[in-house]
């Protein structure tokens, strides 16, 4: 896609809800120029971050590190959104700068009275998933960079798929729903993370999507994190319906914090936008959900559709990523 | 539609506590919330919406074999909370802090037994947290096999412990996604090797030999659900 940056850019918005009110772990920053758009989700790792900062209100270093890294990448945009990046390498080095930056102001606040350590603990972990978008010698340029499960989605009228993979010990997005498996890479204050780092063509129009585990980890699949994007869009008179109504489901749903940020690119108008996605939906409902809610409890048929959703959903994965 | 993908939890809490001289303030806290641990577990639970559908606990109370002998463990079958709340605070109430001999206990024989429960798993997504209270540090395995009741089939010492603790690399006798272990004991052997060494653990430093009188209920109560 090529035009203007400020053509192209056509929405975006953002849902954050605490499960406790003044000790959610999650956090965000999302923000657009003539020139860039960035979508930023973070998730403070609460049995990773339980110790608490008598220095910074008593509050949790899941709290404390999502909120630091945040605040990086909100000055980091103010100073770099208009950058016209010479290379990635260029681009992820001033980025983990302003991070390392950040969590070393915050250490120094950071003081805990209780000795806690172990394999479970970290300082101040959190995930991080942040999409990127700008021309790049006119072509509509995206970097994705990541650690943890927090993901950054990919939607046009092919499907979605995610650009992200997680860091969890389990085989897939399926797989990661049920087998529970620990986080192996988060951003802590020690330095010790990778920080995963793609870019992609964007060729036509899409939405992009960042989302925290609390948006798509209490669902039976997938499958139906797609749908339910779909569905609240398709059946939105306009943006703000779209975002109450996901906003809505998420609340009825979510075991946890969540944190849900869009924007798309292409689409003139909001009509449009829910037009290009009917026959998705319509897919998506006939082909996966239908069948899931008809025999909810089967595993095989859930594994089984998986298998064929997944061709699509994943066709992002094997691309070039780099790492730290 | 929302309400039926609701993510359950299965939650198997083994409570290891050193039942020697000096361990009066843990075991009070123990006994004194025995009743209301299940009430409280879960609000804190329904706080973080995290639904719990099935909750038990198991008491292993260690001391020394060496010296206390048939007083060295005692183990309980895990209690059904709330349904068996009476029968589990009936039963904490029996453990008397006494004996011990010398300093170290034999804590690491507790964590074998613990890690050998009949877990269960009957949530969506299950924890297997074994909860450890001691002011000291533990003797090697073995060091009291000379007791009468010495169990047979005991870890002989701490690399085939680790062996069934296990790593995500080469799992051990529990489930790797399930377990947690919680240390609230001070910074010795072996407890500091396990703290340094093996995975899903956090440990929290208490002063040896006091007891670990600066714990309170709220802070094991929230210790407890953030492992979940």
């Amino acid at each position: 896609m090529n035009g203007k940056f400020s053509e192209l850019l056509s929405l975006g918005f953002l849902i954050s809800q605490e499960m406790v009110k003044n000790h959610g772990e999650d956090n965000y920053y999302c923000k657009y120029s003539e020139d860039s758009a960035v979508i930023c989700v973070l998730d403070g790792c609460g049995g990773l971050g339980s110790r608490t900062y008598e220095g910074c209100g008593g509050q949790t270093g899941a709290y404390l590190a999502s909120r630091t890294v945040s605040g990086a990448i909100h000055d980091w945009y103010q100073d770099m959104g208009r950058t016209k990046w010479k290379d990635e390498r260029e681009f992820m080095e001033s980025l983990i700068t302003y991070i390392q930056k950040a969590y070393s102001v915050v250490g120094d606040y950071a003081k805990s009275s209780i000795k806690i350590s172990g394999s479970m603990v970290r300082d101040l972990p959190t995930t991080i998933a942040l999409a990127y978008a700008w021309m790049k010698d006119n072509e509509l340029v995206l970097h994705v960079v990541w650690a943890g499960d927090s993901r950054i989605y990919l939607m046009d009228e092919d499907g979605m798929c995610q650009l992200t993979r997680d860091d969890v010990k389990s085989q897939d997005a399926l797989s990661n729903l049920y087998d529970d498996g620990a986080l192996t890479n988060v951003l802590s204050s020690d330095g010790n993370y990778k920080l995963h780092h793609k870019v992609i063509s964007i060729k036509k129009p899409c939405v992009i999507i960042g989302a925290t585990d609390g948006c798509f980890g209490y669902l039976p699949s997938p499958m139906n994190f797609e749908y339910e994007v779909l569905r609240n869009l398709t059946d939105a008179k306009n943006i703000y319906g779209f975002r109450d109504g996901l906003k809505s489901f998420f609340k009825e749903v979510a075991g946890d914090d969540f944190t849900f940020a869009c924007m798309g690119f292409g689409y003139e108008k909001f009509s449009e936008l829910k037009g290009s996605f009917e026959k998705r939906r319509n897919f998506v409902e006939k082909e996966y959900i239908s069948k899931i809610e008809s025999d909810p409890d089967n595993d095989e048929l859930i594994e089984k559709l998986w298998q064929e959703y997944r061709k699509l959903y994943e066709r992002y994965l094997s691309k070039n990523t780099e790492g730290r | 539609m929302g309400s039926n993908y609701r993510v359950t939890y299965g939650v198997d809490l083994v409570f290891c506590i050193d039942a020697t001289m000096s361990m009066n303030h843990i075991l009070g806290i123990v006994k004194d919330n025995a009743l209301n641990f299940y009430r409280d577990f879960k609000k804190t639970m329904d706080e973080k919406h995290k639904t719990v559908i099935q909750l038990r606990v198991r008491i292993v109370a260690f001391r020394d074999y060496y010296y206390d002998r048939e007083k060295a463990m005692m183990v309980t079958d895990f209690f059904n909370l709330p349904e068996q709340s009476d029968d589990f605070q009936a039963c904490v109430r029996c453990i008397e802090a006494e004996g011990g001999g010398d300093d170290p206990e034999d804590g690491l024989e507790a964590l074998a037994y613990a890690m050998k429960s009949k877990w269960s798993t009957p949530g969506k997504k299950n924890r297997h947290v074994i909860v450890v209270w001691s002011d000291e540090g533990t003797h090697d395995l073995g060091f009291g096999k000379s007791a009468p009741n010495y169990p047979n089939g005991m870890a002989k010492d701490f690399n085939e412990l680790t062996e069934w603790w296990g790593s995500s690399y080469c799992p051990g006798i529990m489930d790797e996604s399930a377990k947690r272990l919680l240390l609230f004991t001070p910074d010795k052997p072996s407890w500091n090797k396990i703290k340094d060494n093996w995975n899903n653990v956090i440990h929290y430093e208490s002063e040896a030999g006091t007891g670990l009188k600066d714990s309170d209920y709220s802070m094991i109560l929230n210790a407890i659900c953030n492992s979940i």
